[in-house]
């Protein structure tokens, strides 16, 4: 009985294993023309690492990543930088909201395994940065930044900024009857289709809190909560969009880009109105074991590849010398253009309290 | 239920003194008081200090500690959050839910266990099979299969009813479809108590009926049916007790067609940014009571009564016939069969292999290239997997284990000493029945954040969570055993030279061992299949199978929660033919 379990156990693993992959899907990011890494780390002709710290970093072998960005986007930034450098990344995901209690559960408790922390939300990112969570680190590779991109004296750093937007399922949606503003979105044709996520859910939501109630107004948003599904986390809201659970709903670029990869039929709209665009920072932990690598990990993601890598995917580069993205067809507007509406950290940090609690309101969630 | 009536004439009538010295043997007094004391601050740790902070936590006022015992000035505004619409809702849908889905568990397990234990159903044998299948599913496997299913537009029924020319017509993300949910689910429970006691009553009760002229209708009205009550009331607080405190079903069910409770209520306030701890500690504590408040009920309800069914004589119980209603008593226990399990699983399957995430008809999943187990060999074979696996069966044996040497200690120390404060030991030792495991959970974070003892972020405040929280089943798993177990046995071994924990070793334990590796064993399937206590406890590198389906979930991907979801059962499975054929050896 035992060796039969065991031997239908086996044949179903060899049977898995051997199934031929789908079609491979076209990759996402252009991986790096030229690699050296026996001396220095040189990747398409830029050093990330100069001979000592990539000694360091080549023994250590890999780090680990506390990250809130959405799974599938930080695991295609991972993929070029692993293949880029050789080096291991172990990723713990979680929404920054999530992430953002484990550390300072894991923090207090010294038992905080990362390396390097990703997070958006302004609130979050200066808590830990107050809390010690942080090291000071000065990336030699971040040259032609824009204003705002290094915080707390090299603590950490704006690294990307994800453009939030809307979106719809292009299964259920004819293109000429696709929503083209946010304003289309209040018609009564959209009621009990449309998702949004919640305002606590990180930088993002509140970002676009911010920029629904400065840009639409506050009466915009209680039109747009009757009828409107909440999700806990944005990641939840895109697969029910791709599932065709909702029709319309709120999406960051990146995210449908890269579900479009996986065969969902998702797109994203730039609205006549704007889009609004959320930071994520980036910092190495202070209590990093793997410092060498956590210092290559930041070289290499404010090097002009590694924004390059971000660029591709569909977020704003922090450099000034990469352009604003180009994805599935469609010119993002300039970082700089009006219609993008970036949420400063003063402004976020100012108003997150009372635009949290006004939205909760709205919805009715957790008030 | 008439446990305890069996035990104290034994213990206590017609001894000589010199045996009852035995018992209780002289000792100094604070010897005596030791085991009681050792057990108690055991206790304490697993179940007191975490209400305590969650108490505590519901009545001050600071939210960011600076160290943990600052817990800031006394004050009641936490609860106003159970006064706001949203804690009112919560509040409000957690006991229409408990009530609906009790009635619904109910019904389903007990019109089974009928069936399977007093009527002349064809395939007999197999309905109790059929009604016990679904808990090797895990409440959470069986949310998100049901989501996959009947969701709104997309659910695989909706698409088959389109197929058929009808509209959309399923939405699983509602009141009424977390009730099924649940029902469908919970309904094993009912079954397996109701069950035991129709198959284990003692058929001259009816015969007598019988002999009186009583029709069979009248027999099972006024005799079968008021002898199985105290297992009916005894499984439906229990339903009540475990649907009111679920999280997975109301989080993946509930929460998206927007009918909140309280367990998702603490959850989303423990998450909201910043976490809002005192008022998530408000609302457990509220969960708390009420739950408390039920199962002091059950216990008034059910105290005092003898409810005496079996007897020494051989057992035998009569089937009833169904005659005409054979063909749709099977017809009932196959469908329910088939909405517990075969229909999950099938979707399970199909999620795992969709290629792509949206499917508009049926018919798209034929085509070629639709489906693939490309997906699924890669999962197997990934190393996060393995750890994850590793993780769930090293967390459940040590629980299993550990569980279950502390629950005979304290039956032990319960049933076959004289230490003062022994009752005070099952009282604790069962409280963990009234906390809900997410309350326990959050409670157990913060004790152990607070303790200078190295756990948190190991295996092993898992397994104390899980111990904590399955105290309760593994208590009542090895009394039950203990009772029934002659003390004089053990007491003769000592009579004769041999010292108390030698006599414990070499007679008690082994005549326990059937008792004790079937408690070892529920308390296995248990962990392996708890989410809601380690919620708040996982960290990067202990995340068990349960946990990396919901973060999966969580983070949007249905399939890869699918794909899990099909291996978890899978392992569950191995895990319990295995246990079994160890536990069978034992036994023989």
């Amino acid at each position: 009985m035992k060796s039969f379990v065991f031997a239908v156990v086996a044949a179903i693993t060899a049977a898995l294993a051997a199934c031929s992959p789908p079609p491979e899907a076209p990759p996402l990011a252009r991986p790096a023309e030229s690699i050296q890494r026996d001396h220095a780390l040189v990747v398409d002709g830029e050093q990330i690492a100069d001979p000592a710290l990539w000694a360091h970093a080549k023994d250590e072998g890999q780090l680990t990543l506390y990250s809130g960005y959405t799974q599938d986007s930080e695991a295609t930034v991972l993929d070029q930088f692993e293949s880029d450098t050789g080096l291991k990344v172990k990723l713990i995901r979680l929404t920054p909201n999530r992430l953002y209690e484990r550390i300072v559960a894991e923090f207090g408790a010294g038992k905080l395994p990362a390396d390097v922390i990703r997070i958006s939300d302004a609130g979050f990112v200066s808590g830990l940065s107050k809390r010690g969570v942080f090291q000071p680190y000065h990336p030699p590779t971040a040259t032609s930044l824009r204003d705002d991109v290094v915080f707390d004296g090299g603590n950490y750093y704006r690294t990307f900024d994800p453009i939030y937007t809307f979106g719809y399922n292009t299964a259920v949606v004819d293109a000429n009857e696709a929503p083209k503003t946010w304003k289309d979105l209040l018609s009564s044709r959209w009621h009990d289709k449309l998702g949004i996520a919640q305002a606590g859910a990180g930088g993002s939501a509140l970002a676009l809190t911010r920029f629904q109630r400065e840009v639409l107004g506050d009466g915009y948003l209680h039109e747009y909560s009757s009828g409107t599904r909440v999700f806990d986390s944005l990641g939840a809201e895109l697969d029910a969009l791709a599932r065709g659970e909702i029709y319309a709903g709120t999406v960051v670029v990146s995210s449908v880009n890269i579900a479009i990869n996986e065969n969902a039929p998702v797109t994203f709209v730039v609205p006549t109105e704007g889009v609004t665009a959320y930071d994520y920072y980036t910092g190495v932990a202070a209590t990093a074991k793997h410092t060498a690598a956590a210092r290559v990990f930041m070289n290499w993601n404010l090097s002009k590849r590694g924004q390059r890598v971000l660029h591709d995917i569909g977020e704003y580069s922090v450099r000034s010398d990469i352009p604003a993205p180009f994805v599935r067809g469609v010119q993002l507007p300039d970082f700089d253009d009006p219609r993008v509406h970036r949420i400063t950290p003063t402004q976020a940090i100012a108003n997150a309290a009372e635009d949290q609690k006004t939205w909760n309101g709205i919805f009715g969630y957790n008030e | 239920m008439s446990a305890p009536a069996v035990n104290p004439p034994a213990a206590t009538t017609g001894k000589p003194p010199t045996e009852r010295a035995a018992v209780a043997p002289r000792r100094p007094h604070g010897k005596r008081w030791l085991p009681v004391l050792l057990q108690l601050a055991v206790l304490a740790v697993l179940v007191l200090l975490p209400m305590f902070f969650i108490v505590m936590g519901a009545f001050t006022d600071k939210a960011e500690r600076e160290s943990l015992f600052d817990f800031g000035h006394f004050t009641l505004d936490n609860f106003n959050v159970i006064g706001s619409s949203t804690g009112r809702n919560a509040l409000l849908n957690s006991a229409a839910v408990g009530i609906g889905s009790s009635i619904v568990a109910l019904t389903v397990g007990c019109l089974l266990a009928f069936l399977a234990a007093r009527t002349d159903i064809p395939g007999r044998k197999a309905i109790y099979g059929i009604a016990i299948t679904p808990l090797f599913l895990p409440a959470l496997v069986g949310a998100l299969a049901w989501a996959l299913l009947a969701g709104p537009a997309t659910g695989y029924l909706n698409l088959a009813l389109n197929a058929v020319g009808l509209p959309h017509l399923i939405n699983v993300y509602s009141f009424s479809g977390m009730v099924f949910v649940l029902g469908l689910y919970y309904a094993p429970y009912p079954f397996l108590m109701v069950h035991s006691a129709l198959s284990l009553m003692n058929p001259d009760l009816e015969d007598a009926a019988s002999l009186h002229g009583a029709k069979i209708s009248q027999m099972l009205r006024k005799v079968t049916f008021p002898l199985v009550m105290p297992a009916l009331l005894g499984s439906a607080i229990l339903v009540f007790a475990l649907t009111v405190e679920n999280f997975p079903v109301a989080q993946v069910i509930g929460v998206p067609g927007g009918v909140d409770t309280l367990p998702t209520l603490i959850y989303r306030l423990m998450n909201a940014s910043p976490a809002r701890s005192n008022d998530a500690a408000a609302v457990a504590v509220v969960l708390t009571v009420l739950l408390i408040a039920v199962v002091a009920g059950q216990q008034k309800a059910m105290g005092g009564k003898e409810f005496t069914t079996v007897s020494g004589k051989g057992v035998r119980a009569r089937r009833i016939p169904l005659r005409a209603w054979r063909l749709p008593a099977a017809a009932f226990a196959w469908s329910y069969f088939l909405l517990a399990v075969l229909l999950p699983v099938g979707a399970l399957i199909i999620a795992a292999m969709q290629t792509s995430p949206y499917v508009a008809n049926l018919g798209q999943l034929t085509q070629p290239g639709a489906l693939s187990l490309w997906g699924m060999g890669q999962t197997i074979q990934s190393s996060d997997f393995h750890q994850v696996v590793l993780n769930s069966v090293v967390v459940g044996v040590a629980t299993a284990a550990i569980g279950t040497a502390f629950c005979f200690a304290l039956a032990y120390t319960r049933y076959r000493t004289k230490a003062p404060g022994r009752k005070l030991l099952e009282y604790v030792a069962m409280l963990p029945l009234a906390v809900p495991a997410i309350v326990l959970g959050l409670g157990l974070l913060w004790t152990w954040l607070a303790l200078p003892v190295p756990v948190y972020g190991t295996l092993a405040v898992l397994v104390i969570a899980f111990v904590a929280v399955f105290l309760p089943q593994g208590y009542r798993g090895v009394s039950a055993s203990i009772i029934q177990l002659d003390k004089d046995l053990e007491d003769s071994a000592v009579m004769l030279g041999a010292r108390r924990h030698r006599a414990i070793a070499s007679i008690t334990a082994p005549l326990l061992r059937v008792g004790l590796s079937s408690t070892f064993l529920l308390l296995l399937m248990l962990s392996m299949r708890e989410l809601t206590a380690a919620l708040f406890l996982f960290t990067s590198d202990t995340r068990l199978l349960s946990i990396a389906i919901f973060d999966a979930y969580d983070n949007g991907s249905l399939q890869s929660a699918a794909e899990l979801s099909l291996l978890y059962c899978a392992v569950i499975g191995v895990l319990a033919v295995l246990a079994r054929r160890f536990g069978s050896k034992e036994i023989s």
